[in-house]
Order: structure tokens, then C-alpha cells, then sequence
């Protein structure tokens, strides 16, 4: 459903994204990984919209999207999450929701319900009439999640949701995360350090290194893979 | 927030009040009490647009005058009754904030930037009514009277300028109202809340900025035609000044932005004080705007959200 070709990005003399080409197949688990500065998150702004490439093309369904905004590629059927995460902090956590659902919702009534319906699933049902920025990080990182689910995505691009939640919180979110995949039929494409998580999850591994993909697979294959773990620790002397 | 119990039957006895008393009070009265719902009007026209957003407007006082121009001239010059030249009006000044909130919203300026591209623009327009003599130039355009007031907005009465004001102050707190409820309301929240996050759920930013200040413009154009009509005259001073700006912002400000009643409540306590001064030292040109201006910093730094802001967290 997702192809990019030969995407480049730039940033003065600095390649973030070097020729990559990849594809992500719908109903699938993809995961990213790769170590810090490798240009994942650089890939996701380049995906969801907030930057433009240097060259190379995005295409989603056979449709080029690489140059238009956010707000249109959230349209076409692909939306993320923040590695800092950014609720609409002042709001309540069923608004921040809301704003989601009205991504296609004809009416603030059919989004509310839908909202409501979505704060069930991700648990903070209870919380849906508190402000966005009372929340734990660990809620925050769900009303991220919810709201970027009730624009109902056919892609859901999630970078680093693990990062800052201890051992239960990242289990917990981890169950919800595979339940929204199989309830919603959502296609998921991962950034994520934590690497147990990553192997039990994904259908299929991208390792990245200096913007250049240097190794895909599924999680077996990663992990044997030489290239991967010289990346990660180094060459064996 | 303000229970619906206790709002509701709130509002018909103030409307009632508001409704029945007025005739009676005599003109120094009225006329305060105009100029609270005047200031009230713009400032909720305001709120449209710089209330929910977050992108400050410094420039309500002058697209307000380009519409009294734009009306005051078709009468003057085609004899095109006021009551048809203000839709006229407004529809040009709905065209202006919305191009140059499509500018903003083009080339990225946002809070501070855009204050300053509304101040600009506001003294631009000043400059340029200053200096045309087809307008009236600095000396402005005194109305005639014509013999057929009604029909061309004049009234002999002030109290009756004071329910044509009375009738659209309802319809703005309705629409603010409607707004708030509404998807734009959603998405003009979100928009103030955090413009990235905004579009990663498909909100589309500059769109909606755009139609909230085509909304706000038209709106804030009928309360110009008003004050034109009221005062009989209009002015690059008056009409067009940018501390006319910064009373309509005040109002909002201090009453609670983005909400429905703060600009009223804060026109109130505006145009109370400024009363006040008038009484004990007399008309010294614009000393109230001192106190204004202590009265804006003290409700930024002590209560951000406003006299409404103070009034809902008691509540709660």
C-alpha cells in the first residue's frame, strides 16, 4: 500500500535518508530499526508530511502524496504518533478524540460517539473529562494513540510509543497495540528501540544505519543478520 | 464550567432587564450601556477568529472602519440605504481579513508575527483613508441626515440604536455559541492547541484559519456600519485607529478569551472604568486607556483566562 522510491533527504551537507526504497503491504507489522541517528524519525516526517524530500517519490495506493501537507496525507489514510508526544494539552481528553473522529465524521455527534467508543478500547474511559495535561505519561501516550486511531488510518505510523514507560505500562500498550491492529484492520509501520517488543511483533524487520537501508527480513532473519549487529555492536574482532 | 441551570434562567432576567429598563434611564446612561454592548460585539467578533485561534488581531478596529466606509460612501456618494450597503460591506471586509489571513497562514506567521502583520495593515489603511479626499480624508465624513431616517439607519432616539445593538449582541453570542459547538469550534481549538499535532489528524490548517477570519471580518464590519450610524460621522481616528484595535482585543482579553461571555463581561468592566475616569478627571483625551493598559497586564499575568476564567474555576 506504501512505497517510497528512491527517497533522498538532505539537510545541508548532512544525508539523512540516503536512496532508500521500501514497501509496506497492507494489514502488516512493519518495525524500523536501526541506532540513534540512523533516520528513522527523519523517514516519518518525510512519510507523514512535515518534510520534503530532496528526491525521490511517496507513493500510497498508487498516488503520489510525497508533496502534499499533513493534513491531506491524514486524508489519503495515513497518520502517526509523536516520539514526544502532543496532545492538545488544554483540551479534555475526549475533545483531543474528537478532533480525531471529525476526520471523517459528518457530524460532532457521530464523533463524539465514535470517540467515546475508541477511549473504551484504549482505556481512559474514565478520564474523559480531564484535561489532556493531567494525564501520566503513559496516558498521554494513549490519547496520542486514540486520537490518531479515530481518524480511522489505513496506516498508522508509531515512532518510539515504548520510550519512557516502565515494564507494565509498556506491556499494556503493547496488548492494545495488537488489538487495534486486528480490530481496526490498521496497517502498522514501527520505530522502536525496545527490541524484544519488535521481534515478537513485527511481520517484517527495515534495519536503517546512516539513512541507508541496510538489512530487511523478518525477525529471524534480523536477527542473525551480520550487518545488523555490527551496526548496533560493532565488528567481532 | 457555569452550570445550565443556573445560566439560563440568568439570561432571561438580564435580557428582560435589558429588555424593558433602558428607555428609561436617560441618554448619559444609554449611552454607556451602547458602548458596553458595542465594545462586547466586537470584541466576541473578535473572538472568532483571535479568541479560538490563538492569532492575536490587532487589526478588528480598522476592517470594522472599512465597512462603515464602504457603507458610508455607497450612501453618500449612490444613496444606497445602509441597511443593503452594510451586507455590501461586510462582504468586502470578510474578502480582506480572510487575504490577509491567507497570507498569514501562507508564509507561516503566527501569534506575534501576525499581531504585527494586523498592526501594519491597520495603520496602512488609516494612512491611506488619511490622505484620500473622495473619503473625506483626516477631516472624515460627516453623515447627513435624510428624510427618511428609519429607512437609512438614523434614529431621533438613542434608545433605539440601543436595541439594534441589544439584537446583535444576542446573534453574536448565538453564533459564538454555534461555533463552539461546531467543527470549526473543534478545529479551531486545535489549532490554538498545537498547529502540528493539528494536521496530523487532518486537520487543515490554513482552510480553517482562513474561514474563521471571514466569519470574524463579516461580522466585525456590521458593528463598524453601527458606530458610524450612531455617532453620524466617521473618521480615519475613530474609525480606523489602532487603539480602537486594542479596546475591541482588551474587551476579549479581560473577559476571557475564547470564551462566549468574556468579551461582554469584559466591555463592561472596560467601559465602567473608563466612565469612572470621565467623572473625576473629566474629558482628558484618552487618560482611561492608561488604566486600560495596567488593568490588560495585570489580567495576563494574574488571571490569563480571564474574569470568566476566575468565575469557572469557583464554580468548580
Amino acid at each position: 500500500m506504501l512505497e517510497l522510491v528512491h527517497l533522498t533527504k538532505i539537510f545541508g551537507g548532512m544525508t539523512a535518508i540516503e536512496n532508500l526504497s521500501l514497501k509496506v503491504e497492507e494489514n502488516k507489522i512493519i518495525s524500523i530499526i536501526g541506532p540513534n541517528g540512523a533516520g528513522k524519525t527523519t523517514l516519518f516526517s518525510l512519510i507523514s508530511g512535515y518534510l520534503k524530500p530532496t528526491s525521490g517519490e511517496i507513493v500510497f495506493n498508487g498516488e503520489p502524496i510525497t508533496t502534499l501537507p499533513p493534513s491531506r496525507i491524514c486524508k489519503k489514510g495515513i497518520t502517526r504518533t509523536f516520539q514526544i508526544v502532543q496532545p492538545f494539552m488544554n483540551l479534555k481528553v475526549l475533545d483531543n478524540v474528537v478532533i480525531g473522529a471529525l476526520n471523517w465524521a459528518k457530524t460532532t455527534v457521530e464523533a463524539k460517539d465514535y470517540a467515546l467508543h475508541i477511549l473504551e478500547e484504549v482505556g481512559l474511559m474514565d478520564k474523559k473529562d480531564r484535561l489532556a495535561n493531567t494525564l501520566t505519561l503513559a496516558g498521554k501516550k494513549r490519547l496520542e494513540l486514540a486520537r490518531a486511531v479515530a481518524t480511522k488510518p489505513a496506516l498508522l505510523m508509531l515512532d518510539e510509543v515504548m520510550a519512557g514507560l516502565n515494564k507494565v505500562e509498556g506491556k499494556h500498550l503493547m496488548e492494545l497495540i495488537e488489538s487495534i491492529h486486528v480490530n481496526q484492520k490498521v496497517t502498522i509501520l514501527f520505530i522502536e528501540h525496545v527490541l524484544n517488543i519488535v521481534m515478537r511483533l513485527s511481520d517484517r524487520i527495515i534495519v536503517l544505519n546512516y539513512g541507508e537501508k541496510i538489512a530487511e527480513g523478518t525477525p529471524e532473519e534480523i536477527s542473525q543478520d551480520q550487518k545488523t549487529i555490527e551496526a548496533y555492536l560493532g565488528k567481532r574482532k | 464550567m457555569m452550570k445550565k441551570a443556573y445560566l439560563i434562567p440568568m439570561l432571561i432576567v438580564v435580557l428582560s432587564l435589558a429588555t424593558v429598563v433602558p428607555p428609561f434611564i436617560g441618554d448619559r446612561y444609554i449611552h454607556i450601556l451602547i458602548m458596553i454592548l458595542f465594545y462586547g460585539y466586537l470584541g466576541a467578533c473578535w473572538n472568532i477568529l483571535s479568541g479560538y485561534t490563538g492569532m492575536l488581531s490587532l487589526g478588528h478596529g480598522a476592517l470594522s472602519g472599512i465597512c462603515a466606509y464602504f457603507t458610508v460612501v455607497l450612501f453618500m456618494k449612490m444613496g444606497l440605504t445602509p441597511w443593503i450597503g452594510m451586507f455590501l460591506g461586510a462582504i468586502a471586509t470578510a474578502l480582506i481579513g480572510m487575504g490577509i489571513t491567507y497570507l498569514a497562514a501562507r508564509y507561516g506567521l503566527k501569534s506575534m508575527y501576525f499581531a504585527l502583520l494586523t498592526i501594519s495593515f491597520s495603520e496602512i489603511i488609516r494612512l491611506l483613508a488619511l490622505h484620500w479626499e473622495f473619503i473625506g480624508g483626516a477631516s472624515g465624513l460627516l453623515i447627513p441626515m435624510s428624510k427618511n431616517p428609519m429607512i437609512n439607519f438614523q434614529f431621533p432616539e438613542k434608545y433605539l440604536f440601543y436595541y439594534v445593538i441589544l439584537i446583535m449582541v444576542i446573534v453574536i453570542v448565538i453564533i459564538n455559541h454555534l461555533v463552539v459547538r461546531s467543527k470549526l469550534g473543534y478545529y479551531l481549538m486545535a489549532i490554538k492547541e498545537n498547529e502540528d499535532a493539528a494536521e496530523n489528524v487532518g486537520v487543515i490548517t490554513s482552510r480553517y484559519k482562513i474561514v474563521a477570519a471571514g466569519i470574524s471580518s463579516f461580522l466585525t464590519g456590521f458593528g463598524g456600519v453601527f458606530y458610524a450610524q450612531y455617532l453620524m460621522f466617521i473618521s480615519p481616528d475613530i474609525n480606523l485607529s489602532l487603539d480602537f484595535s486594542i479596546e475591541i482585543a482588551s474587551a476579549a482579553i479581560i473577559g476571557g478569551i475564547g470564551t462566549v461571555f468574556g468579551p461582554l463581561v469584559g466591555a463592561c468592566v472596560l467601559q465602567v472604568i473608563s466612565e469612572i475616569f470621565r467623572v473625576f478627571l473629566g474629558e482628558m483625551g484618552s487618560v482611561h486607556l492608561i488604566a486600560y493598559g495596567l488593568i490588560l497586564m495585570l489580567v495576563i499575568v494574574f488571571m490569563p483566562k480571564g474574569i470568566i476564567g476566575i468565575i469557572n474555576k469557583n464554580k468548580s
